[in-house]
């Protein structure tokens, strides 16, 4: 069977912080591949260094040592404009505490990125709707994130984080927020996201989260390794 | 009594006194600064359209600091009545008496009397004469305070601002509080002093950076228009009072602010 | 652009109560900043447009003395007149003089138990009227007279009655020597007449005649310049041949009046930048906390791909609308505050009608707005800069 390409890659990862002159290694030594239509969940302690990989991977932050190459590019080479550019075409990001802008829409938020790319108005409308009916909030799509509950806000979210069609979604600690309820519905979400073709890389403590089709990976002491049995 | 009569006259400086005795003048010592005239050189003066004549400058004075002609620059001399009266073809005239009473005089009736008998002067009161004169100061003076009062409300909002930011900043902070058990007078009484600190310490940054401004003030107005005339000045009172207004207004914005923080419930000051 | 400024615009409204307190402080600011402008240079622009609407270039004044400050002025101000119209540049000249006269009409009971009333006389060429704003009537002819407003009601007279005019007063009667029938062809306001003043104006002859003013002096000669002639090349060199007065050209003289001035330059330079301190302060305190509160906000925006310059724009805008909706609502706030305190300074004695001390110039204006809007953007720019460059894996650890 033929290997699909490989989204992002992790080669020899190091990430070491700097505190009051003492050096925290917050990831070391970490390797791992990321192909089309992968769907990883690492696990871990919270200070395991999961949040600091995820970072690296998307180009949030650049190792010390090692190299991470994003859609075949080294991230260490690439310009902060050209990062920022990679990130906003290739990479969709979901965050813990969701981070909308309050003073927009559910469907304005979406549109945020395709704003930013350039697209024209018509089709970031269409777009935006497309996905808020997707994450299953058509209904919902003028309200503010205040008027929201925090599922809600986590399904806009991931709309956002798929508006611009990215090859690798980042989820950092997703359902960190929310009930086990509502945390098991977006674990459900993103099960479909995977099978409906979408690279998902997602960090959590959630077991919900880690279910197959998921391939699991444990982040301990900045390093990882594949749980046993995966 | 005294005669005064004043006209513009040309001076100019012809050299040493002669042996013939000549009518003596003083000048103002910034005219015989420009000049370059001393005690006993001759000038000739003249008025517009007048013959001109010697005089003697018998010494120089130093116009009285007054406030009123600070800002003139012209040049003066004093000259006797008659010689200045000779000079200006205009003898027997005068510009003003000043005239002194005996103890027990009535002075309103010596003002009538001098009304009635002469038409063409007016009797004015040394009071009345030196409340004209303030006239000017008085409508500084009002206009000074109308620039204060935009100040302090300028001042105000901004206290206002600052003080409505700090107040966002620790929204959480004052809702964990809340949450805690710490009261609302607690909550009230540590924001109002806060407040009322901030403004304690504006008023006095402000003050002495107006004690110091006064100072550079004085010394640059002095040195324009030579003279040791004040300017500005922080008196006792001044600072009493700026010091009234500055807590006045930290006590009102502090309640304000206070109430504000208190009257949320934990819940809503948690809202983004 | 535009999504950057909509974008900043809502993250601004979002919270209306503090937009409006801070939209305040910058408006009292910009008030404040606009009325010291206005302050600066508005007495002298006043003067000047009082001086330059006579219609006249240059000035001509008895040596060291300004005009009307002493009855001796000018002397043969007649033959100095005619030495300017002899001059190809000139077109006209118009000696002016000024004297005390006393007044009485037979209607006038007076407040003074009906004895003359004292009124500054101006003395101008017969027919002509320099200086004087023609309410009704005509210039007057020698026996006529124009009363100003004040002294017309004063003496309840009006166009057509006769006064009496006397310049010497008498002590033994109470009465006037030298007293003459003039007849009022009009009501006319002098340009430099202070509020509730007593003026007249006749023809120069008549009070010269009444006066024994043999020398035909004038406290001010007027000169209109012919064409595209150049005023200060006509009074500097009348000013060299002339020994008896002061000539001057009218900007000559605003530029003399801006250098008296300096208590007022002083006093709106030290306000006018107290006012961009605060306003400098107000905007930069505002977005600083703005970029605080929306750390991790800005660093997801980051991190979904908003660029550095888009953040930079979009905090930089937020500092841009306070100031300009500041500016806006200050320009209102400050005219009226203007208003306000010309009405305190034009009480100072003796200052003629006309004059202002706050006078709005469009370049001025633009001048204080311009400031304004620099100040709000050198304001945003450090917590704008702090926005463009927040360190978004931090910002987003610290977030949770």
């Amino acid at each position: 069977m033929k290997m699909k390409p490989v989204v992002v890659e992790a080669r020899d990862l190091e990430r070491t912080y700097r505190r009051d002159s003492v050096s925290v290694p917050a990831v070391r030594g970490v390797s791992l591949s990321v192909r089309e239509g992968d769907y990883i969940a690492v696990l871990g302690l919270s200070g395991s260094g999961k949040s600091t990989l995820l970072n690296l991977l998307g180009g949030i932050d650049l190792p010390t040592a090692g190299s991470v190459h994003l859609l075949g590019q080294d991230t260490r080479r690439l310009s902060d404009r050209d990062l920022t550019r990679t990130r906003l075409e290739h990479v969709g990001f979901v965050f813990q505490r969701f981070h909308l802008l309050p003073a927009l829409s559910a469907q304005e938020n979406v549109e945020l990125p395709m704003a930013e790319l350039g697209a024209g108005r018509r089709e970031r409308t269409a777009r935006a709707r497309e996905l808020l009916e997707y994450v299953g909030l058509a209904q919902r799509i003028e309200h503010r994130p205040g008027e929201l509950s925090g599922g809600e806000m986590q399904r806009v979210a991931i709309a956002r984080a798929l508006a611009n069609r990215p090859a690798l979604v980042l989820a950092d600690e997703p359902t960190g927020e929310l009930d086990v309820h509502t945390g098991g519905e977006i674990a459900q979400l993103f099960r479909k996201l995977n099978a409906d073709g979408t690279t998902l890389v997602v960090v959590t403590h959630d077991p919900a989260l880690a279910q197959p089709p998921a391939a699991v990976w444990e982040m301990r002491d900045g390093t990882i390794r594949p749980r046993s049995g995966e | 009594m005294i005669i005064i009569l004043t006209a513009l006259v040309a001076l100019a400086s012809v050299g040493d006194a002669q042996d013939s005795p000549l009518p003596e003048l003083l000048l103002e010592a910034r005219t015989a600064r420009t000049l370059s005239l001393d005690p006993g050189d001759t000038v000739w003066v003249a008025s517009l359209g007048s013959a001109e004549r010697r005089f003697v400058v018998a010494g120089t004075y130093r116009r009285p600091a007054d406030p009123s002609t600070v800002t003139l620059r012209d040049y003066r001399a004093i000259l006797h009545i008659p010689d200045l009266q000779d000079l200006l073809g205009a003898r027997d005239r005068v510009d003003r008496f000043s005239v002194s009473l005996r103890p027990g005089a009535d002075r309103n009736a010596v003002m009538a009397e001098i009304d009635r008998l002469a038409f063409g002067a007016e009797a004015h009161a040394s009071e009345e004469v030196a409340d004209a004169a303030s006239e000017t100061f008085r409508v500084v003076s009002r206009f000074h305070r109308a620039l204060a009062g935009i100040t302090i409300s300028g001042s105000a909002v901004f206290l206002l601002c600052l003080v409505v930011l700090k107040i966002e900043e620790r929204r959480l902070e004052g809702a964990a509080m809340r949450e805690i058990g710490i009261s609302r007078r607690t909550l009230f009484l540590w924001t109002f002093t806060e407040t009322l600190a901030m403004a304690a310490i504006g008023t006095a940054a402000g003050l002495a950076i107006g004690w110091a401004g006064s100072g550079v003030i004085n010394a640059y107005f002095r040195h324009v228009y030579d003279t040791t005339l004040a300017f500005a000045r922080v008196t006792p009172e001044l600072a009493l009072i700026v010091a009234a207004i500055g807590t006045l207004t930290g006590v009102v914005i502090g309640v304000f602010t206070g109430w504000q923080m208190v009257r949320s419930t934990p819940l809503r000051l948690r809202e983004p | 652009m535009s999504s950057a400024l909509s974008l900043a615009w809502r993250t601004l409204v979002r919270r209306p109560r503090r937009l409006a307190l801070f939209v305040a402080g910058v408006m009292v600011a910009a008030a404040t900043l606009i009325d010291m402008v206005m302050l600066s240079e508005g007495l002298q622009q006043s003067l000047a447009g009082i001086l330059e609407s006579t219609g006249y270039q240059v000035r001509a004044t008895p040596r060291g003395l300004l005009p009307f400050e002493s009855a001796s002025g000018i002397p043969h101000s007649l033959a100095l007149a005619e030495a300017f119209r002899a001059d190809p540049r000139v077109e006209e000249a118009q000696p002016i003089w000024g004297v005390t006269v006393y007044v009485s009409s037979g209607a006038h009971a007076g407040p003074d138990r009906g004895r003359p009333l004292a009124t500054f006389g101006l003395g101008v060429p017969a027919g002509a009227a320099p200086i004087l704003r023609i309410r009704e009537g005509r210039p007057a002819q020698p026996g006529e007279v124009l009363l100003n407003p004040a002294l017309a009601e004063a003496l309840e007279a009006q166009t057509g009655d006769t006064i009496w005019l006397g310049l010497a007063p008498d002590p033994a009667t109470g009465g006037t020597r030298r007293r003459r029938v003039m007849r009022v062809v009009g009501i006319a306001q002098f340009v430099f007449s202070a509020e509730g003043a007593f003026n007249l104006a006749a023809p120069l002859e008549d009070l010269w005649s009444m006066a024994g003013a043999s020398l035909q002096p004038a406290a001010l000669i007027l000169v209109r310049i012919a064409g595209d002639a150049d005023a200060y090349d006509v009074a500097r060199d009348f000013r060299a041949r002339t020994m008896n007065a002061d000539i001057y050209a009218i900007p000559e003289l605003i530029e003399a009046a801006g250098d008296r001035l300096t208590y007022f330059k002083q006093l709106s330079l030290v306000l006018g930048t107290v006012s961009l301190a605060v306003a400098f302060l107000l905007v930069a305190t505002l977005m600083t906390l703005s970029v605080n509160e929306r750390w991790s906000e800005i660093a997801a925006l980051r991190a979904i791909g908003v660029t550095r310059r888009r953040m930079l724009i979009q905090v930089a805008w937020s500092g841009l609308i306070i100031v300009g909706a500041g500016t806006i609502s200050g320009l209102g706030v400050g005219l009226i505050v203007a208003r306000y305190l010309d009405s305190i300074l034009t009480r100072f004695p003796g200052l003629p009608l006309e004059v202002s001390f706050f006078v709005l110039r469009p370049g001025d204006a633009g001048l204080a707005v311009a400031l304004l809007m620099a100040t709000g953007l050198v304001g945003g720019l450090y917590p704008a800069w702090r926005a463009a460059n927040v360190n978004i894996a931090g910002a987003l650890r610290e977030s949770i």
